[in-house]
């Protein structure tokens, strides 16, 4: 998919325009710290509580899908705002969010990896379109003027 | 604290000059850019635009790099890190000077 969007950037995208090799974005210390206390603290909590008898063995291991899924859009959420891309800011943050469904829907272990994988995949596709269309209209505004 | 004023006969002219300082401006914010991408986001023509990069080359600022894309020629620009940081020092210049100019205003 990667190398489809690479060669359709250079061939279509940029072919009137020219290719520009974006700066590196490299995730800020803190932000990756947050990120590895979320995971660790979700898997902690589901540990805890299941030692204490609160919650079952389901919950306990979905719990760290769930938290999986908070520490991979806290990352984005915050790459999105030291870099200043809204849309980072809202998809760590939908995905973040949609990632707690996991503990609430009746879901098995395996379905529940199926259930962040799949919703992941269809909310950064879409975050890949919509970025997509904005280029596209921007080369087609370009070709015009 | 040095005066602003004073510093402009300080300022980098290999930078200043304004069709490389628009060179150097879309290298900074990138990691690299070819020819095409320079030509058409800084509205220089093709002589004019290798001239200046050229001369940015000369200076250290810029590292070129040529090669073939297929059949045909593809050259890409970067800043290197002198380029990088005489920029900065450029821009902080430029800014130092605006702060200055903006408190010394006096009104009608």
């Amino acid at each position: 998919m990667l190398g489809v969007m690479r060669v359709l950037r250079r061939r279509r995208l940029w072919a009137r325009t020219g290719n520009v090799t974006p700066p590196r974005a490299v995730v800020p210390r803190r932000v990756n710290l947050i990120s590895a206390a979320l995971l660790i603290g979700g898997v902690a909590i589901g540990v805890l509580l299941h030692a204490q008898g609160v919650v079952d063995d389901g919950f306990a291991l979905r719990m760290l899908w769930a938290a999986t899924g908070w520490s991979f859009g806290y990352t984005l959420y915050g790459v999105g705002r030291e870099i200043g891309l809204s849309r980072y800011v809202w998809v760590g943050l939908t995905g973040g969010v949609a990632s707690s469904l996991i503990l609430i829907l009746p879901v098995s272990f395996s379905q529940a990896v199926l259930a962040l994988g799949l919703g992941w995949s269809a909310l950064l596709a879409t975050s890949g379109v919509v970025a997509f269309s904005q280029a596209w209209a921007h080369v087609n505004r370009s070709a015009n003027d | 604290m040095t005066d602003p004023i004073k510093d402009i006969g300080q300022v980098d002219r290999l930078v200043h000059e304004p069709a490389r300082l628009a060179i150097t401006a879309v290298l900074s914010a990138c990691e690299s850019a070819d020819f095409a991408f320079l030509l058409h986001s800084t509205g220089l023509s093709k002589g004019n635009l290798s001239a200046h990069l050229s001369k940015l080359e000369a200076g250290g600022y810029v590292s070129i790099r040529k090669g073939f894309k297929g059949k045909y020629p593809h050259t890409t620009c970067a800043l290197t890190p002198v380029g990088r940081r005489a920029f900065e020092r450029y821009q902080r210049q430029q800014l130092a000077l605006a702060r200055h100019l903006g408190n010394n205003r006096v009104g009608p």
